[in-house]
Parts: C-alpha cells; sequence; structure tokens
C-alpha cells in the first residue's frame, strides 16, 4: 500500500471516529436542551397526581418464555401499577419449563371461553385464561412462535385502544404505565410511546418494583449503566424534537394498538421486532403522509437485568445489532425517501453510519492503525490523534452522559456512586467498547449470513424473588 | 488534547453538582421540617401565624404549601390561606408568574390558585392561551378556583379548541366544580358547537365531557347533536352522553350505521337506556363485522334485568353465526364469573 493512500485512511478513519463520537455529543446536547424543557414542564407533577378515570385504558403484554423464576413476581408487580385502567394479558409462548403451571398456581387461573379475534397471524392458541383472583389478568398459552409471535397474540387479545409491551423479567416503578401514556394525552396523533430502561443489577427490589438505587458489584454490569446512559437514554432522548425516534426498547414501550394492527403486527422473522416495528411504522406513516408522533419518555421507568457474563452479554450484543440489521434492511425505502422527513434524511442515514456500519469501520480503524503502528508507517502525530478521536471523543461522549444524569434525573444516590460511575466512564473506553464492537460485528456476520435465531438467550437469575437485593 | 481537557472539566462538574446538591440537601432539610411543623399545627386548628420566610426559600416553600394544600379539605385549606398570606405568599407568587423560569411561573400559578385570589383572575385568563399546554391548563385550573362557574365560558371555549388539552385533564379541572354550575354552561358550549358546523369536532370534544354535568340538562345538546351532526365521532360521543330511555330511538337507528365506532357506542347505550324490546336488534348486532360491537352487544343482551342465564343459552342456542355465538359465549362467561 502506497504511502498517501496509507495517509488517506488514517485521516478517514480519525475523521470518521470524530463524527461518531461528534454525533453522539451533538444528540447529548439537544438532550440536555430538551430534558430542561421536560424537567421544568413536569416541576408539578408529584404535588397531586389526580387521575380522571378517563385516561386511555391500556393492555399490557408480557410475553414469556421460560420465565418460570420470574414470572410471577412480575406480573405481581405490575398488577401494582398505578393507573386508571389496565389489563394484563401474559402470553406463554410454548415454554419449555413450568411458567406455565407457576402461573395457574400462583394466579388460579381458569380457562375462559374467549371468542379470540385473529386479526395478525399467530401460531395456533391452546388456551386462554383468565385468573379467579384478578380479574384484570388473562394468559395466553401458545405454540411456541417467538417472541413477535406472542407479542401478536397478545395484540389480538387485547381489549384496550393502546398497548404495553412488556418484558417478562422488567422491574417497573407504581407511575411507569402513567407517564409512559403522557404523550398519548398531550399529543393525539402518538402512536408509540417508549420509556427508558435502566440497569436493575445492584439495586433492591422489593415486591416487583424498585426500591433503593445502587450499583453493582460485577465491573462489566457497572459499564453498562454508562453505556446505557450513553447511548440508549441520552442518545435517544436527543431524536424527540425531531420526531425521529427509531429505537423503543421491547422492554417497556406503548403503542396505539389499532396503528400496529394496520403495520401487519410485529414481524417474526427478525430478531430485532421492537426496533422494526417502530422503524416500519415511521416509513408506512411518513410514505402515506399520515400526521403522526412517535414520543420517548426520558424518566427512568423500567428497570433490568443486565448480563454479568461475557457469554450472554456477547449473545444479547450479536442479536441486537443483528436485529438493527435487520430493522434497517427491511425499512429501506425510508432512507432518503422524498416524503422520509427526519427519519428518513437524519435519523436512518446515521443509523448506518454509526450503528450499522460502526463495528465495522471502528474495528477497521483499530486494526489499521495497530498494522500502521507495527510496521512503522505511522507518524505520531497521526497515532496521537487517532488515539484522542476514538478514545479522547470516546470519554467526553462517557462522560457528557453522567453530567446529563446528574443535571436532570440523579438517579444514583450516593457520592460514592458518581466517584465509580465516573470512573466506570472513562475506564469503558479501554477494551469495553472495542469488545462490544467486535460481538457487534459478529451480529452483522450473522445477518450477512442469515443465521436462524428465535428468542434471546439472555439467562434471568430471577435473584430478587429469592433475595431483594440483586448481585 | 481538548476533548481530554473538556472531560476532565465534565468529570469536575459532575463532582460539584453532586457536593452542591448534597450541601443543598442540607440547608433545605431543617427548613422542610420547621414549614411542615407549622403546616401541620395550623391545619389542626392553631392560629395561622407564619414564621418569617426568608428570601431564597421561596420557590421551596410554596412547593411545600401547594402539596399541603392539594391533600387538604374544608376550613383546614382556609387556614393554610390565611398563613400563606400572612407568610407573603401571594405577593411571591404574583411576582413569580412573570418570571423566565417556567417553574417558578407554575408554581405562581398554582399558588394563586389554591389561594383563590380575586386579583389574579385577569392574569390567569391572559394565560389560558399560553403555548405550553402545561401552563395554560394550570392557568385554566386556576381561573376556575378563583372564579368559579363564571370562568366556564372561557375555559370551555379552549377546552373545544385546543386538542393539546388532554380530556381526562379538563375533566378533572371541571369536577373541581359542581355538576349543576357546570352544566348549563356545556350545555350551550355543544349547543354553540353543533351550530359552527365548520368544525366538528369541537363539538365532539365537548360531548366528551359529558361526565362532568348532569344528564338531564345536557339532554338537549345531546339530543340535537344526535339529530343533526353527520361525522361518525361526533355521533358516536354523542351516544355515550345518551342517559334518557326516551331517547333510545336515536340508538335503535344508529346501529345501522356505516362506521362501527358508531354502531359499538349504540349497543352501549342500549345497554344503557333499552329494554328486552331491543333484543332482536342486540341479537343481529351479534353477527356485527367489528368484534368489538358483537362483544358489547352480547354483554349488552347478558346484562339485560330480567334476562334469566337460560334464556341467554336459548338465544345463542339459535345463532347460525360462529362469531355471534362466541362472543355471546365470552360475555355469558363474564358475567357469570363476576
Amino acid at each position: 500500500m502506497s504511502e498517501p493512500v496509507i495517509v488517506i485512511l488514517q485521516i478517514l478513519f480519525i475523521c470518521y471516529f470524530i463524527a461518531l463520537n461528534g454525533g453522539y455529543l451533538m444528540l447529548n446536547a439537544l438532550s440536555f436542551l430538551r430534558l430542561r424543557r421536560h424537567l421544568a414542564l413536569r416541576s408539578l407533577d408529584g404535588l397531586a397526581p389526580v387521575y380522571s378515570g378517563f385516561e386511555p385504558p391500556v393492555s399490557i403484554l408480557v410475553p414469556a418464555y421460560n420465565e418460570e423464576s420470574t414470572i410471577a413476581a412480575s406480573v405481581r408487580s405490575m398488577l401494582q401499577l398505578e393507573y386508571p385502567e389496565f389489563e394484563i394479558v401474559v402470553i406463554n409462548d410454548g415454554s419449555k419449563d413450568a411458567t406455565m403451571q407457576v402461573l395457574e398456581r400462583e394466579f388460579r387461573l381458569i380457562p375462559f371461553p374467549e371468542a379470540y379475534w385473529q386479526r395478525i397471524e399467530t401460531r395456533p392458541i391452546r388456551r386462554i385464561y383468565r385468573s379467579a383472583e384478578q380479574p384484570n389478568l388473562r394468559v395466553i398459552d401458545k405454540d411456541n412462535g417467538g417472541k413477535a409471535d406472542a407479542l401478536n397474540a397478545g395484540i389480538n387479545a387485547a381489549r384496550y385502544p393502546l398497548f404495553c409491551g412488556v418484558d417478562a423479567d422488567s422491574v417497573l416503578e407504581r407511575t411507569s404505565l402513567a407517564r409512559v401514556v403522557e404523550p398519548f394525552l398531550e399529543q393525539p396523533h402518538t402512536i408509540c410511546s417508549g420509556g427508558t430502561v435502566r440497569i436493575a443489577n445492584g439495586c433492591t427490589v422489593r415486591d416487583g418494583f424498585l426500591e433503593h438505587v445502587g450499583l453493582p458489584r460485577s465491573p462489566l454490569a457497572l459499564l453498562q449503566i454508562v453505556e446505557y446512559l450513553r447511548a440508549f437514554l441520552f442518545g435517544r432522548f436527543g431524536w424527540v424534537r425531531l420526531n425521529a425516534v427509531l429505537i423503543i426498547s421491547g422492554a417497556f414501550g406503548v403503542f396505539r394498538r389499532e396503528a400496529v394492527v394496520e403495520a401487519g403486527g410485529y414481524r417474526r422473522d427478525t430478531v430485532g421486532e421492537d426496533m422494526e416495528l417502530v422503524v416500519r411504522l415511521h416509513r408506512l406513516y411518513r410514505l402515506s403522509g399520515r400526521r403522526y408522533r412517535i414520543s420517548f419518555v426520558p424518566d427512568p421507568i423500567c428497570w433490568t437485568e443486565a448480563p454479568e457474563s461475557l457469554r450472554v452479554l456477547r449473545s444479547q450484543r450479536a442479536r441486537w445489532q443483528r436485529g438493527l440489521a435487520e430493522s434497517l434492511a427491511m425499512n429501506a425505502r425510508l432512507c432518503f425517501h422524498r416524503r422520509g422527513g427526519a427519519p428518513g434524511w437524519i435519523a436512518f442515514p446515521f443509523m448506518i453510519a454509526f450503528e450499522f456500519l460502526g463495528p465495522v469501520i471502528e474495528l477497521a480503524g483499530y486494526l489499521f492503525m495497530a498494522s500502521c503502528l507495527a510496521v512503522g508507517v505511522v507518524s505520531q502525530q497521526a497515532l496521537v490523534a487517532f488515539l484522542l478521536a476514538a478514545l479522547g471523543f470516546g470519554i467526553a461522549l462517557s462522560v457528557s452522559a453522567l453530567l446529563l444524569e446528574e443535571l436532570s434525573f440523579h438517579v444514583y444516590p450516593r457520592r460514592r456512586h458518581v466517584a465509580t460511575l465516573a470512573a466506570a466512564a472513562v475506564i469503558e473506553n479501554f477494551g469495553y467498547r472495542q469488545l462490544v464492537s467486535l460481538w457487534r460485528l459478529e451480529g452483522l456476520l450473522r445477518w450477512a449470513g442469515r443465521t436462524r435465531q428465535r428468542w434471546g438467550t439472555m439467562t434471568r437469575s430471577g435473584a430478587w424473588q429469592r433475595d431483594p437485593r440483586l448481585k | 488534547m481538548g476533548a481530554l481537557a473538556a472531560s476532565a472539566a465534565m468529570l469536575l462538574a459532575v463532582l460539584t453538582l453532586r457536593a452542591a446538591d448534597a450541601a443543598r440537601e442540607r440547608r433545605e432539610r431543617p427548613i422542610v421540617a420547621r414549614w411542615y411543623e407549622v403546616f401541620a399545627q395550623c391545619a389542626a386548628g392553631a392560629p395561622p401565624a407564619a414564621p418569617t420566610l426568608h428570601r431564597g426559600d421561596g420557590y421551596l416553600f410554596l412547593r411545600l404549601w401547594n402539596a399541603m394544600q392539594e391533600s387538604l379539605r374544608g376550613e383546614a385549606k382556609e387556614r393554610l390561606n390565611s398563613l400563606a398570606r400572612n407568610a407573603g405568599a401571594d405577593r411571591l407568587a404574583a411576582a413569580y408568574l412573570t418570571s423566565r423560569d417556567v417553574r417558578k411561573e407554575l408554581i405562581g400559578i398554582l399558588t394563586l390558585g389554591n389561594l383563590r385570589e380575586p386579583g389574579a383572575g385577569k392574569a390567569m385568563e391572559a394565560r389560558v392561551t399560553h403555548r405550553l399546554p402545561v401552563v395554560s391548563l394550570r392557568a385554566a385550573q386556576a381561573l376556575v378556583r378563583i372564579e368559579g362557574e363564571r370562568a366556564l365560558p372561557l375555559v370551555l371555549r379552549y377546552a373545544a379548541e385546543r386538542v393539546d388539552w388532554p380530556l381526562p385533564r379538563i375533566i378533572n379541572l371541571l369536577r373541581e366544580l359542581d355538576p349543576t354550575q357546570v352544566s348549563g354552561h356545556l350545555a350551550q358550549a355543544i349547543e354553540g358547537a353543533l351550530l359552527a358546523s365548520a368544525a366538528p369536532e369541537r363539538a365532539t370534544r365537548l360531548l366528551r365531557l359529558h361526565d362532568t354535568a348532569q344528564p338531564e340538562v345536557l339532554r338537549p345538546a345531546v339530543q340535537r347533536a344526535l339529530a343533526t351532526a353527520h361525522e361518525a365521532e361526533t355521533l358516536a360521543a354523542a351516544l355515550a352522553a345518551l342517559r334518557d330511555p326516551d331517547d333510545i330511538a336515536y340508538a335503535r337507528r344508529l346501529v345501522a350505521h356505516a362506521a362501527w365506532p358508531v354502531r359499538l357506542q349504540a349497543a352501549y347505550a342500549i345497554r344503557r337506556v333499552g329494554s328486552l324490546a331491543d333484543l332482536p336488534l342486540l341479537s343481529r348486532l351479534l353477527g356485527d363485522p367489528s368484534w368489538w360491537v358483537r362483544y358489547r352487544a352480547a354483554q349488552a343482551i347478558v346484562a339485560f334485568p330480567g334476562l334469566s342465564a337460560t334464556q341467554v343459552a336459548e338465544i345463542g342456542a339459535g345463532l347460525s353465526d360462529r362469531f355471534a355465538s362466541d362472543a355471546l359465549r365470552q360475555a355469558a362467561a363474564e358475567q357469570e364469573r363476576a
């Protein structure tokens, strides 16, 4: 390779890292401006929370596959949500463990002759149950078809105009539902609203609700906290103003049922069914010129257990990356479409450049610079510039997310927590981010090879049922 | 190097903010404790003497006072108002109205509303048109608290026009008044909106507030909507407000409407005010193309007073449509287990 080509490549890699981290820093800045306004306008919310009883009722859909250790506690916590009218529909997707037996025993389920309305095609329903002790709890027992299929069965059975998809292992707060429904009240053309997902490891959970916030002992979970703040909270909230949020986490999101039915429900041929649905809704509404809004609530309202083993984390990140690739590929028409608006002209290309291609270019950049260094064809200035762009900006991005957290929610109560997270914000740039990029690349390769995959293989400990403290 | 310097500066900011936050909490703790004690004594009947309100504690004081005020009823509320006035809360709240900080403006609006400050009506009226729904709704609430029924023509006008005012919030606001105060104004607003046929959605929004008023006062407006409206949403909202058995003819006529939400509300209305004479109509609705209409019709049938479970089973046995019998079986099972 000739020297000018090497120099050009070095410059391109440096520019890419600057653009990547700079893009997220910009999103953080947008988030900050919006957050200040959001928090100021919500400043009276805690004074007198009153429901009129006319809030739109919500069907909470809980797809469950081999969730015997957590399902009972999860359902019990959801039953205690503070919201005027809601129902819980648990969909047992052909679990191989005792999920169904646990539900039958814990909630005294009885078979019920329901006039099931199959608006979205799903795998066969075996039986529908109703709880003898909880009038707003139903359970659908069906053949295994994957999470998307289970959610579709739940949508078919849902009674109410809004449905909320919740992972069976999600830990909620009592006002979670009320807060995530808020955008539907304020803007009637809202079709979807997502909640912020935080990491529950290290927190105290009692009766399925978060009692005290803490930090995990596991370094891997700790690094994920910073990552969630950086990429999944402030990185997403920045898109709200542009109505260009492309990802609503499957762990907690509310949708207008009719909009989703019209779109054909969740696709069963992707592992990223939650993101795919949101991108598809953007595409359908944008391209047909209909008014709509997809919103995102920044308040911490849903907590989930993060993987603490490298094996599980690797599998999760590869799955997420594959889901992202599938979602973008399946809705490629949105990109640069003349009616695509901000989602098609800004968010979609951003996702392709920094999320889809990110792991390829990032790893190529590291490998290229390391090779150049090994054979002595990289100047000291170029090396310093690369390290600053990749690591220096990376640290700035992680620390800025922490600063935003401190300026807004300051969820972590102790000074020790903040100091630990500050350290993690620096450390995650030396190894962790690169490792995650490698796993994401693996996900991309699986997508390219079209390897078959259904339910995620995330192993839940269900620790908070046995002990109120998560590891 | 700039990125690293920025990171170091931000890290320092994080730690400084946390230290400042901790210091603020330490400073506020005794203030909160002192004021809560004063509020509690005042609510229990002690004379409303207020300790000196220090400059800088104003926002905190107003938050605490409003939180207490929103949780009280009757005389205790009045005593707390006297205490707030003695502490200068009325002047402070009025000053906050012009603050550039929206938090202060909001707490100012809430305080003046809770104080029922007679001189603040004009300021609230001006804010009902505020572009931010949170501010305009709080102002409308304060206006209703200050002026009572007199505020209704203005509030209902904006309730009809502003789609960014969520209906549950408007209902909460109107429920602060007695239905006898709301009914006449709401009926008049609905009639006015129906006459201005260029904006039928306004009549629809107002009809959806029917729960805050007396059905008998709203009846002529509901009848007019059912007789003259063409839009499905307006008809559905009017059917939802139908409460008089003498108006059942409207519901009977609309069970054949092309839009399923209208047929659905017609089934609901028959359930509320219909009689056994409507059984054939409901049986026909059991075969409706919409699942929701079938289900509500089935619920209406099984809920009819005087219709036994055996009779319901006979109706089910006579159905040749599987969807109709499924709906009836589900409704009957629900009724049995209720």
